[in-house]
């Protein structure tokens, strides 16, 4: 029990250690691809502490939900967490919840970010919810697919069961069904952390951004929740992808320190990978057009639908 | 107030049933006319669904009809608040299809009267036009149905047809499946029989919609498993196939128009056909599973379909309740004129809030369970091993994901446009909280809201025993340590798939805590306060927020082609063309059912019936002479059946 305690915490505490991380690295990415310095690879814990030391200016027409979204926001994401594989399979939570629970849990928290996006009356804000919901709903239903092939490849949506049976396969894991469900999600990857084309994550012009849009009202310490949130679900995103469609390296149930110190070391190397690729995709594309989203996310599900034909003429029918 | 301990009594009975063994009682053994009651462990669960919600909304009722103090006449309304409640009973009971017809009828025709009890209005007029001639429509599709089985069985009563069921021929079940599905699918309202929902629920007053809505289009459902699975035997796959694809098509059809109407009530109404939607799905994917030999996944999905009737009963009576609180305090239904009123009414935000998070199937409330458990159903379609219900299945789950995401944008709508912010007219600025009853009847709606997300392990075992009465298998989950419910692997599955809502709430609360905690410890000094941002300029009024109408507009562009939006601009100016005095702007939709499947269908029987017209000349000789031609082709038809 005590192992276990220990353990989910270890988990959390590897979350909130490289989600920054990995923001800095992209941005890094990007600076390295437009020929720019750019900032240090360190800068959003940097950002986050400052954030932490400023207060926030809050504004007059704000009920109690302004204060409570960003911690319920926050709070589901790190449930979320516990429930993903990161560097081990064997997950102390695990039981609680599966893949579509994860789904749900992130929808949990972007619903109250949005509803907070509306609290301060402004129009931004407004927008901002809006064209979140909409990329949402957008996104669901390739997603609600892409879990469906991956889950009937292995035949159950526990992400722990799911992980320890792909790196079990060995190379086996790698069957064009899986493939074609990581173009997917690859591509729902891409508007769930809000990055290009589909949203702008450095933009403040106030046509074009979304996320940002949503949390402009945020200022200080609230801000600083909000956006370890933010990083904290990209994280769990790419380790999503990388550890179910890369698992090779994850630490199997009952491994020693050394084991899990490897598969720490080989997990952060995929989520780098993760994080460049990216980057790529974010600096050789420009921003869409909210309207033409629904096309992009269409070739998303063509991709999950064609995932899943694929397992069906492979395994009979 | 009598209709609350009433269903009080109603619960304990349904309880005991559902536990104990059937329950039948014959009032009288007359040769033709048989009236009997049956109650069985199906019928037990939805008495206990209407009981819930009438114990919940009779408590509300008592602070609502305040309102009408005066203006309307209190007591009509509640004598016929209590027949309908009492028909929605006796229907779910009745033993026999003449005793059914007759309470059926009593139940559409009084649910017709309280439609209009605002009558004075003339939209709620045509709302209650539209709904009994709709009503009567599925009414006359019924019979037929059961006509199809007394004629194989001899008897009107419902023991025998489930033994006419086994012996008819495919072509009459087919025809009795059909006519069953029309008739009763008109009162569940699935797409394309839906058109009276959106406009009666929303003309009711507010504690009726929330019983019709809640209540009295699930009894269809009731029927819908009563005729399918216990006289029919669901024994073939395409019944299945129908079901799914109507669920299907009008959970997101459902939710499409909900997502870009303003009228709250209206959107609840939309809502409502959405869930039967959901709910129909669940049915339909047990009907598939069961056709193909899998009684264990049938019962699986028919869990889910029921898990989410009744949590649709009680999160939908919730809001329709918080939608009548806020039309009691603000006097308007239009989102566009509400705004800031979880200031003005805080606890009846919070109440109204928990039900939004359940309808959106957010963890750890009560409508994840469900939707949770119709995923699984139907990704578990897979071991059918054949390549069409596969594709089929997998569609069906992609429309319910995407139904999903789009009930969250409505309800993020709703709350957001309606509640936060400040005050768009003079309506929401001077609203007052709800008063006690209507509060304390929506709490416990939310209450149970709350407990049917967090104790799902409490609830499957009672729906397992309700399910294995129709499909045969009773048990379908393990329960396990920390409260947690699983689909077994082995059979179905591979690895184990499990779910436990207390620890995830647990989990999350626990977050919040260490959060709040760490924000209250660095916070020591009162934070200051600013306006909202507006690129500089002051712009703390309501004009400047964002209207419900732009919030939806990107669906309503990505679904254009179902909308058809017509927009109209109108301009007046004054003596120059560069000053407008004026200014009108009118958006609208279409709803493209009503225009080109029933408006092609009321023309035609209007023109007919004006030719038919004709033969009536008044004159009371052609009359006579038309009762004397009737009585020779009857007694032609008699002489020609006693020949044969």
């Amino acid at each position: 029990m005590i192992s276990e305690l220990m353990s989910a915490i270890f988990q959390i505490i590897v979350i909130f250690a490289l989600s920054p991380l990995i923001n800095g690295i992209i941005k890094k990415t990007k600076a390295f691809f437009q020929i720019r310095m750019g900032p240090s690879i360190f800068q959003s814990y940097y950002d986050i502490a400052k954030l932490f030391r400023k207060d926030s200016v809050i504004s007059q027409n704000v009920s109690w939900l302004f204060h409570a979204a960003p911690i319920i926001s926050l709070s589901a994401v790190l449930t979320a967490g516990l429930f993903i594989p990161i560097y081990i399979t064997q997950l102390p939570f695990g039981f609680a919840g599966d893949l579509i629970a994860v789904v749900y849990l992130f929808a949990l928290a972007r619903f109250f970010t949005a509803l907070a996006a509306l609290d301060a009356g402004s129009s931004f804000g407004g927008m901002g919810g809006s064209r979140e919901m909409f990329i949402a709903a957008m996104v669901e239903p390739a997603l609600m697919l892409s879990i469906f092939a991956v889950a009937l490849n292995v035949g159950s949506t526990n992400l722990s069961y799911i992980s320890e049976t792909l790196s079990g396969m060995g190379l086996d894991a790698f069957s064009p069904y899986q493939i074609l469900a990581f173009v997917a999600l690859f591509i729902i990857a891409i508007a769930e952390t809000g990055r290009i084309p589909v949203d702008n994550p450095s933009t403040h012009l106030e046509l074009t951004m979304i996320h940002e849009a949503m949390i402009l009202e945020y200022s200080g310490k609230q801000l600083a929740i909000v956006e370890l949130g933010t990083m904290a679900k990209q994280l769990l995103i790419f380790s999503l992808l990388a550890n179910i469609f890369f698992p090779w390296g994850i630490a199997s149930a009952g491994a020693g320190i050394a084991a899990i110190s490897f598969a720490l070391v080989v997990y952060i190397l995929k989520i780098v990978i993760m994080g460049i690729m990216m980057a790529a995709v974010e600096t050789s594309t420009a921003k869409w057009r909210l309207f033409r989203l629904p096309d992009l996310l269409s070739i998303s599900l063509i991709f999950s639908f064609l995932s899943l034909v694929s397992y069906i003429i492979v395994k009979g029918g | 107030m009598s209709a609350a301990i009433a269903a009080l009594l109603g619960i304990i009975f349904s309880i005991s049933v559902i536990f104990g063994d059937m329950f039948s009682y014959d009032l009288s053994r007359g040769s033709y006319l048989k009236f009997g009651f049956f109650v069985d462990r199906l019928s037990a669960f939805f008495i206990l669904i209407i009981s819930i919600s009438v114990f919940a909304v009779s408590i509300y009722s008592t602070g609502y009809v305040r309102e009408y103090f005066g203006k309307k006449n209190v007591g009509y309304l509640g004598f016929l608040y209590n027949i309908f409640i009492l028909s929605m009973i006796l229907v779910t009971s009745a033993d026999n299809a003449i005793m059914f017809l007759i309470v059926w009828e009593l139940m559409s025709v009084v649910s017709y009267f309280l439609v209009v009890y605002e009558h004075e209005k003339p939209e709620t007029r045509k709302a209650g036009f539209i709904y009994i001639v709709m009503t009567h429509i599925g009414t006359g599709f019924i019979m037929i149905s059961f006509l199809i089985f007394v004629g194989t069985s001899g008897s009107f009563s419902f023991g025998t047809f489930a033994e006419a069921g086994k012996t008819m021929t495919p072509l009459l079940k087919d025809l009795a499946f059909i006519f069953a599905l029309i008739g009763f699918g008109t009162k569940a309202g699935i797409v394309p029989l839906h058109i009276w929902l959106p406009y009666a629920h929303p003309e009711a007053p507010s504690n009726v919609s929330a019983l019709m809505s809640g209540v009295m289009i699930k009894i269809a459902v009731f029927m819908f498993i009563r005729v399918f699975f216990d006289f029919l035997g669901a024994n073939h796959v395409w019944w299945g196939y129908i079901v799914l694809t109507l669920g299907t098509i009008s959970a997101i059809l459902g939710i499409l128009y909900a997502v870009v109407e303003s009228d709250i009530k209206r959107m609840l109404a939309f809502s409502s056909i959405e869930n039967i939607g959901i709910i129909l799905i669940g049915i339909g994917a047990s009907m598939i599973f069961l056709a193909s030999g899998k009684p264990v996944l049938s019962s699986i999905a028919a869990i889910a379909a029921l898990y989410h009737l009744l949590n649709h009963s009680i999160f939908k009576g919730l809001l329709f309740m918080g939608a009548g609180s806020i039309l009691y305090s603000t006097h308007t239904k239009n989102i566009e004129e509400l705004g800031g009123l979880i200031k003005k009414m805080p606890k009846s935000a919070i109440l109204i809030l928990i039900g939004i998070l359940s309808i959106c199937a957010l963890p750890p409330f009560s409508g994840f369970i469900s939707e949770w458990l119709t995923f699984q159903s139907l990704l578990l379609g897979f071991n059918l091993n054949e390549s069409f219900p596969m594709i089929i299945l997998s569609i069906s789950a992609a429309v319910l994901a995407l139904t999903g995401a789009l009930a969250a944008f409505c309800f993020l709508k709703f709350f957001g446009i309606g509640f936060l912010a400040l005050p768009r007219s003079k309506h929401a600025e001077h609203a007052k909280e709800a008063n006690t009853p209507m509060l304390i009847g929506m709490g416990i709606l939310a209450a149970l809201s709350i407990l049917l997300g967090i104790l799902p392990f409490y609830v499957l075992p009672v729906l397992e025993r309700i399910a294995a009465s129709f499909t045969g298998n009773p048990d379908s989950f393990t329960f396990g340590a920390f409260a947690t419910f699983a689909i077994p692997s082995g059979e179905i599955s591979s690895g184990m798939i499990s779910l436990s809502t207390p620890v995830i709430i647990a989990i999350i609360i626990i977050f919040m805590l260490i959060l709040s905690m760490i924000l209250f410890l660095i916070n020591r000094k009162k934070q200051p306060e600013y306006e909202t941002w507006g690129c500089g300029q002051p712009v703390s009024t309501s004009r400047n927020e964002y209207t419900a109408a732009a919030f939806s507009k990107p669906v309503q562009v990505w679904f254009k082609n179902l909308y058809r939006p017509a927009r109209e601009i109108d301009v007046t100016y004054s003596t120059s063309p560069l000053i407008k005095e004026s200014f009108k702007f009118e958006s609208r939709i279409e709803q493209v059912i009503e225009q080109y499947l029933y408006e092609p269908v009321v023309g035609f029987v209007i023109t007919r019936s004006r030719k038919v017209l004709k033969i009536r000349t008044g004159s009371i000789h052609t009359y006579l002479g038309y009762i004397f031609g009737t009585l020779v082709i009857l007694f032609m038809f008699v002489i020609a059946g006693g020949s044969s």
